[in-house]
C-alpha cells in the first residue's frame, strides 16, 4: 500500500518523501474542488519535475463538476498534463473520462466521485473503461471496503485521513445570505475559518464558499491510525488529505502512519497516537453503518 | 414545433391516474425497491402491472425509478425485480449506478435513462450514458436556459429537464449532510432534508448572524416563464418533481403546463400572468427559477423559514353528477360549509366559480358542514362537472 499526501507547496515535497510519501496530489483550483493550495501550471511542471527526480508518484487532482463552458479549457489541462506524462488524473466528473479518451490518457485516470463508489461492482465497471483506478466513496464501512477491494483489478484507493466533505452546492450560499442581511460579505468569500453550527445541535461544521460554490465538511477529520494496518492489505493506496492543516500537521500525521506500518506489534502504539488524535478526529463511517427507511 | 412530453411524478394508483387525466404524457413512480423518496407511497409489482396497462390503453408510459446508490448488501435480488419490472411492461427505469445500469443491460432490455442523482451537468457526461446504451439523460438542476441548449447540437441522447417541484441544494447525490448529522443516507432514500434547517454561522469563535439563522433552503423550482425557451431548444422531456405530494397539486401543476405547452405548440398568445396565477394554486412553498436565468441570487432561497399554505385549499373531488337536477356526488377531501366561495377545477375547462348552498349526505340528511374525510356528499352545482374534477376553496387572504 502506497502512501499518499497533498503537498502546501513544491518546498515540502522532499521532506514528505523522505519521510514515506508515494504519491503527491496536486491540482490547479480552476479545475478542482477543495484542494490544500492550488499550484499554477507553471508549479505543476515544476513538481512534476521534482517529484519525477526523487522517484515518486505525481497525482494531479481534476475533480471539478464540469459545466459545458470548461470543456475547452479541463481540454487544454489534459493536454499540459499528458505532456507531463504525470502518474495518475483523479476525476469526478464523467465528461472528464469522455475527454481523456480523446487524448488517449483514460488509463492514467482515477474515479473518485466522492458519493457514487460504494459497492463491489463499481471496479469491474471500471476496469472495463480500461481506467487506472477508483477511490471508495466516504461513507462505507471497513468491512464493505475489503469486499469492495477484493473484488478488484484497479488500483483501489480511500481518503483514510482527513477532513472530509459533506455538501456541495454550485450557489454562492453565504454571498447570498449576507446580501440577504444586508451585512458586508467581501471578508467571507474563500475564507476557511468559518463554520456553521445547527441550532439544536453541537457540531460545528467548516464551510467555505470559493469560485466552485459553496462546500461544507465533516465536524471532525477522519484518522484509521488502528485501521491502517488492516488497510494495508486491502488497499494499493491511503491517502492523507491536509485540508484545513498545514505542512507541520501533514508531516507529522504520515510519519504517524508510516511508524505503524512498519511496526511488527502496532497496536498499542496505534492507540497511543489515535488518543493524541482524539479531540477533533474521530473514525467517520468505518464502523457505522448508515439506515435509512424501508427498503 | 416539437412538443416535448410532459412528465409527472406519481406517489399511488390515484394520483397517477389523475396525472394523466390532468395531462401528462408520462409518470415516474417508484417500485418497493432500489428507489430513491422511500417514505413515498411506492408501488409493488402487480400495482406497477396496473399503472402500465392504464398508461397504455391511453397511449401515455410510466417510467420506474430505481436510483438508489447502492451498497453492498442492498443488491439482492436485482435480477430478478429489474426481469419484473419488464414483464410489468415499464417504459424505461430511472438510474444511477453502473450496476443497475449493466443488470439491466445483460439481464433485460428495459429502456435505461439516467437519474438527475449523477448530477450530469455537461454534454460529454451525457455521451458518455448514450455511448453506454442510455437512451435519455435527466439533466442537472443547476444549468441554466443557455448551457441546457448547449447540449442538444452535442449530444444525440435524449434530454430531460425539471420545470417544477423541490429542489436540492446541492449537487443532487454529492449530499451526505443527511449521513453525518443522522445517520440516514440520503442516496439511499434516507435524506433527512438536513440543508432545510437552521444554522448560525460562524466566523473562528464570532457569531455572524442575530435574529436571521444562516439558511441555504432552496425554493422550489417554478419554470412556467421558461417553457417556451426549453421547447425551442429542443429538450425531450419536461419533468414535474413530486411523488409525495397531494393530487390537487399534481393536478393544478400538471394542468396548468399541459395548458401552456399546448398553447405555445398551437402559436397561441401566451398570458403568462393566467398560467402563473394557476399553478400558484397548488404552491406550498415558495417558488423561483432556479438555475433557469442564470446563477442563483437571495430570491431563489429561502430565509427565515417562511412556510406558506396553498392559497387555495382542496375541499373535495368530483365522482359523479346528475344533470337533470344538478346534484354532484363529491368526496370530501377538506372542511368546509354552506355559502362559501369554491371553484371547480377541472382538465375539461377552465377553473369555474359558484357558492356552496346545501350540503347533503349520502341519504338526504342536511348537514351545517362537511366535517369528514372522505365522507359521500351531494351538493349542487350549477353547471356540468365530470368524474375526477375537483372543487376549491378560495382564499381572500389579502
Amino acid at each position: 500500500m502506497k502512501l499518499a499526501v497533498t503537498p502546501f507547496n513544491l518546498t515540502s515535497i522532499k521532506e514528505l518523501s523522505d519521510n514515506g510519501a508515494d504519491i503527491f496530489i496536486i491540482g490547479n483550483e480552476q479545475y478542482a474542488n477543495r484542494l490544500v493550495y492550488s499550484f499554477s501550471n507553471e508549479e505543476i511542471r515544476e513538481a512534476s519535475k521534482l517529484i519525477k527526480s526523487i522517484n515518486k508518484e505525481i497525482y494531479i487532482n481534476l475533480n471539478l463538476i464540469v459545466h459545458n463552458n470548461d470543456l475547452e479549457s479541463i481540454h487544454e489541462f489534459l493536454i499540459l498534463i499528458k505532456e507531463l506524462n504525470v502518474d495518475g488524473i483523479i476525476f469526478g466528473d464523467l465528461g472528464v473520462y469522455q475527454l481523456a479518451k480523446k487524448l488517449n490518457i483514460e488509463r492514467k485516470l482515477i474515479y473518485n466521485p466522492e458519493t457514487l463508489n460504494t459497492n463491489y461492482y463499481d471496479p469491474v465497471f471500471w476496469k472495463n473503461k480500461d481506467i487506472l483506478g477508483l477511490t471508495i466513496s466516504k461513507e462505507i464501512t471497513i468491512e464493505d471496503i475489503a469486499i469492495i477491494a477484493n473484488n478488484s483489478d484497479i488500483e483501489i484507493s480511500l481518503i483514510g485521513h482527513g477532513h472530509l466533505n459533506m455538501f456541495h452546492s454550485r450557489r454562492p450560499l453565504i454571498e447570498n445570505y449576507f446580501k440577504y442581511t444586508n451585512s458586508e460579505y467581501e471578508n467571507y468569500i474563500e475564507n476557511r475559518n468559518l463554520r456553521l453550527i445547527e441550532e439544536i445541535r453541537d457540531e460545528s461544521y467548516p464551510i467555505f464558499q470559493d469560485s466552485h460554490g459553496t462546500h461544507i465538511f465533516r465536524d471532525k477529520s477522519l484518522e484509521s491510525f488502528q485501521e491502517v494496518n488492516k488497510l494495508k492489505d486491502i488497499l494499493d493506496i491511503f491517502i492523507i488529505d491536509g485540508i484545513f492543516k498545514d505542512t507541520t500537521y501533514l508531516l507529522e500525521t504520515l510519519k504517524n502512519y508510516k511508524e505503524l506500518l512498519l511496526l511488527p506489534d502496532y497496536k498499542e502504539k496505534a492507540l497511543e497516537i489515535s488518543k493524541l488524535y482524539e479531540k477533533d478526529h474521530d473514525s467517520g463511517f468505518l464502523y457505522k453503518k448508515t439506515v435509512y427507511v424501508k427498503y | 414545433m416539437y412538443k416535448p412530453e410532459l412528465l409527472a411524478p406519481a406517489g399511488s394508483l390515484e394520483k397517477l391516474k389523475i396525472a394523466f387525466i390532468y395531462g401528462a404524457d408520462a409518470v415516474f413512480i417508484g417500485g418497493k425497491k432500489f428507489s430513491l423518496r422511500a417514505r413515498a407511497s411506492n408501488f409493488d409489482i402487480p400495482e406497477i402491472k396496473k399503472a402500465c396497462d392504464f398508461a397504455h390503453d391511453l397511449g401515455k408510459k410510466v417510467y420506474v425509478t430505481t436510483n438508489i446508490i447502492p451498497h453492498n448488501d442492498n443488491l439482492n435480488g436485482l435480477v430478478e425485480y429489474l426481469k419484473d419490472l419488464e414483464s410489468a411492461g415499464v417504459d424505461a427505469i430511472i438510474c444511477a449506478s453502473p450496476i443497475i445500469v449493466d443488470t439491466a443491460k445483460l439481464h433485460t432490455n428495459l429502456e435505461l435513462h439516467i437519474s438527475t442523482q449523477v448530477s450530469s451537468t455537461n454534454y460529454e457526461s451525457v455521451n458518455f450514458w448514450y455511448e453506454e446504451g442510455v437512451t435519455r439523460v435527466v439533466l442537472a438542476r443547476e444549468l441554466n436556459k443557455h448551457e441546457i441548449a448547449e447540449f442538444r447540437g452535442n449530444t444525440k441522447c435524449d434530454l430531460e429537464v425539471f420545470i417544477h417541484g423541490g429542489m436540492c441544494v446541492s449537487y443532487s447525490g454529492r449530499c451526505t449532510l443527511s449521513n453525518n448529522m443522522t445517520d440516514r443516507d440520503a442516496n439511499r432514500g434516507g435524506c433527512a432534508h438536513s440543508c432545510r434547517w437552521n444554522y448560525d454561522i460562524y466566523d473562528g469563535e464570532t457569531k455572524l448572524n442575530n435574529e436571521t439563522s444562516f439558511s441555504m433552503s432552496s425554493k422550489d423550482l417554478q419554470t412556467v416563464k421558461q417553457i417556451s425557451d426549453l421547447i425551442d431548444i429542443g429538450v425531450n422531456s419536461l419533468k414535474i418533481e413530486g411523488r409525495m405530494k397531494s393530487i390537487h397539486y399534481i393536478a393544478t401543476v400538471v394542468n396548468t403546463y399541459r395548458r401552456l405547452i399546448d398553447d405555445i405548440c398551437n402559436d397561441y398568445d401566451i398570458d403568462l400572468p393566467k398560467y402563473l396565477l394557476e399553478i400558484k394554486k397548488a404552491e406550498n412553498r415558495l417558488t423561483s427559477h432556479g438555475f433557469m436565468e442564470g446563477m442563483t441570487t437571495i430570491d431563489e432561497q429561502l430565509y427565515n423559514m417562511r412556510s406558506e399554505n396553498p392559497s387555495q385549499e382542496f375541499i373535495a373531488f368530483v365522482h359523479d353528477y346528475d344533470e337533470e337536477n344538478f346534484i354532484a356526488t363529491i368526496e370530501q377531501r377538506n372542511h368546509f360549509k354552506p355559502l362559501e366561495e369554491v371553484e371547480v377545477f377541472s382538465p375539461n375547462f377552465e377553473p369555474l366559480k359558484f357558492r356552496i348552498d346545501e350540503i347533503k349526505d349520502i341519504e338526504d340528511n342536511v348537514l351545517d358542514a362537511a366535517r369528514h374525510p372522505k365522507q359521500l356528499l351531494k351538493i349542487f352545482i350549477p353547471f356540468k362537472v365530470s368524474k375526477y374534477d375537483m372543487i376549491r376553496k378560495i382564499k381572500h387572504k389579502y
